[in-house]
């Protein structure tokens, strides 16, 4: 009589009783020095056959739930022909009619699988790292929020040894990082775990692992974006995202880092950052001080970093020409939608972050010699903002507008400025000119009421400013509009306050030049 | 008595300890400790587990009476090792 079991380890009991039997029979020997061994062999073989298997097997055939919770032996069917097809002389090409022809039958039967077998998902993920395929298909399917995290961990902490299932890990991790992004507080939850981070931004590189793993930046870089945009929607996450803000800021300023972001990933960063600017630029100041995340001017219990620390996030960041983008452009926003002072602390920000890259760069080039004659010169090319901007620019635009930042900031700036026209020097030139704009702008909004009735040219011209900028006009003439519409506003009530930061001497672009001036002006 | 008839007890001997090896480390010899209390309990899996563990206990003796036989046949080869050398 059984007086009690647990159904899951009744099951596992017996599939480990049948293995040790074809273990057993495989056991033999003719020497008769070993009779008294195969006698006690068989012994061993019928206690297990002839008593204990029988006795499992009656409990299993009684237990009306056996169906939906044993780890039956189709479980390691599944994994069996997974193995038999990845055994092919090659896996299936990335274009194969495999993922269009099979896969869809793979991610059926593992879907129905996962419904009926609690295990079924531990098992998976337990597997996932002998068999990227599974990637594919969790990715592809409707599983649940464990399996996806469950088995994207694995493929990115137990990389295969076999090389050719290296593609199909990598590819399949895009697709995963794509299904986590997808959903803002799942990409929050994945990035909140201990180590994800510093996994995420090495995966680009051996650190660790002795594996280095080709995915696509991009797709780290919106899971990043995702989830540093969803406490907007569920404030209740704020510091989940914040601490997640915080290592990462933390690990820029460190060797993992040292070159900037993996590629691609700078983009994703940069828009998940941006909501969370406004927390901080209040506490900016000269960057003497830790910097905090504040919230309506209650100073919060995070820091996100020390001002090297920032600078070093920062100007990671500056390296690339989208993520650059965004953050000059967030100058006049800053300026519109909250203070002068406090854009002008974050231009400061911007030109420090971008002089320590070049510092760097060039302390690196001296370092590898071969490559001293090409540093990678960060300030003579940071306003090359030809770059696709109109496409990167309404991306943060909503996500400033969806993080309810910044409201009613414009939505018209440096879309289309030839830097090198512009004969800019750096970020610390085309920061001083979007903290203009934005300055101006900002001074212009205070006389808002009147605009429909007196003949404001300040608002005109403004408004050709975003028409300039829209269409693309010379970068010589947006600069010099600029400039005019600084002077329209200057007289205002309250300009002088809000004008005075554009002479703060951290900010000053370079010294005049007569040369070029005299050539912008045609004169 | 040769070098042959040693060499026959040697391979024996070998064999012996290879069996007494694979006896020992098969999974069988760890089944009971999926068979325990937390797995079911009763008279049936108490006699069952008893069974398996008697067997188990039964087979780890053989296994050591074949270490002891190899020993013994390696000592018998070297005996004969010895006396087709004093016979040359």
């Amino acid at each position: 009589v059984i007086a009690g079991y647990e159904p899951e380890r009744v099951a596992s009991l017996a599939i480990v009783a049948r293995s040790c039997l074809h273990e057993l029979a495989a056991i033999s020997s003719g020497d008769e020095a070993a009779a008294q061994a195969m006698k006690a062999l068989r012994g061993l073989r019928s206690a297990i056959d002839g008593r204990l298997r029988p006795a499992v097997d009656a409990i299993l055939e009684l237990d009306p739930l056996r169906d939906t919770r044993s780890i039956s032996e189709l479980t390691f069917d599944l994994y069996g022909e997974f193995v038999e097809m990845m055994g092919r002389p090659g896996p299936p090409e990335l274009g194969d009619a495999f993922f269009t022809e099979e896969l869809p039958n793979w991610v059926a039967r593992l879907e129905e699988r996962a419904e009926s077998d609690p295990n079924f998902v531990d098992h998976v993920i337990d597997r996932a790292a002998d068999n990227p395929l599974i990637g594919w298909i969790i990715a592809s399917g409707n599983f649940s929020d464990d399996a996806v995290l469950g088995v994207t961990r694995a493929l990115m902490s137990r990389p295969p040894t076999r090389e050719r299932f290296e593609q199909h890990r990598d590819k399949a991790l895009d697709k995963l990082f794509d299904r986590i992004s997808s959903q803002p507080d799942l990409a929050l939850t994945f990035l909140h775990t201990e180590g994800t981070v510093e996994t995420l931004l090495s995966l680009d590189t051996a650190v660790g692992r002795g594996a280095r793993y080709d995915v696509d930046g991009a797709s780290v870089g919106a899971v990043f974006e995702a989830a540093l945009h969803h406490p907007f929607k569920e404030p209740t996450r704020t510091d989940e995202a914040r601490e997640v803000v915080i290592e990462i800021v933390h690990l820029t300023h460190g060797s993992l880092l040292d070159r900037g972001f993996p590629p691609g990933t700078q983009f994703g960063l940069a828009s998940g950052i941006l909501p969370h600017l406004p927390s901080i630029v209040g506490s900016l100041g000269d960057l003497t001080e830790p910097v905090d995340f504040v919230d309506a001017g209650e100073r919060h219990r995070h820091t996100m970093g020390n001002p090297a620390e920032l600078v070093d996030f920062f100007g990671a960041l500056l390296r690339n020409d989208e993520a650059r983008v965004l953050m000059l452009a967030a100058i006049p926003k800053i300026a519109i939608g909250l203070d002068a002072t406090s854009a002008a602390d974050f231009a400061n920000l911007m030109g420090q972050s971008a002089a320590t890259e070049q510092i760097e760069e060039a302390i690196h080039a001296e370092r590898t010699r071969a490559s001293w004659r090409a540093p990678f010169d960060l300030l003579d090319t940071v306003l090359d903002l030809a770059s696709p901007v109109g496409d990167s620019y309404p991306k943060a635009g909503a996500a400033l507008a969806g993080g309810k930042v910044i409201g009613g900031a414009a939505d018209w700036l440096i879309d289309r400025i030839e830097a090198t026209d512009l004969r800019l020097d750096g970020v610390a030139h085309a920061s001083h000119l979007m903290l203009t704009f934005g300055a101006s702008v900002a001074v212009l909004s205070r006389r808002a009421d009147d605009r429909s009735t007196s003949d404001d040219s300040a608002w005109d011209l403004a408004t050709e400013i975003e028409t300039d900028m829209k269409s693309g006009a010379p970068p010589a003439v947006v600069e010099r509009k600029v400039r005019n519409l600084r002077e329209l506003v200057a007289d205002d009530p309250g300009a002088e306050e809000i004008l005075s930061v554009l002479n703060d001497e951290r900010i000053q672009p370079p010294p005049y030049d007569a040369a070029r001036d005299a050539e912008l002006t045609g004169s | 008595m040769s070098h042959e008839d040693a060499a026959v007890y040697r391979r024996r001997a070998a064999h012996l300890r290879s069996l007494s090896r694979q006896l020992t480390t098969t999974s069988s010899m760890s089944l009971h400790l999926h068979a325990g209390a937390d797995t079911w309990y009763g008279p049936r899996a108490e006699a069952c587990v008893a069974e398996l563990c008697r067997a188990q206990h039964d087979v780890r003796d053989a296994a050591d009476d074949l270490i002891g036989q190899a020993i013994r046949f390696e000592r018998f080869a070297d005996d004969l090792d010895a006396a087709a050398l004093r016979v040359e």
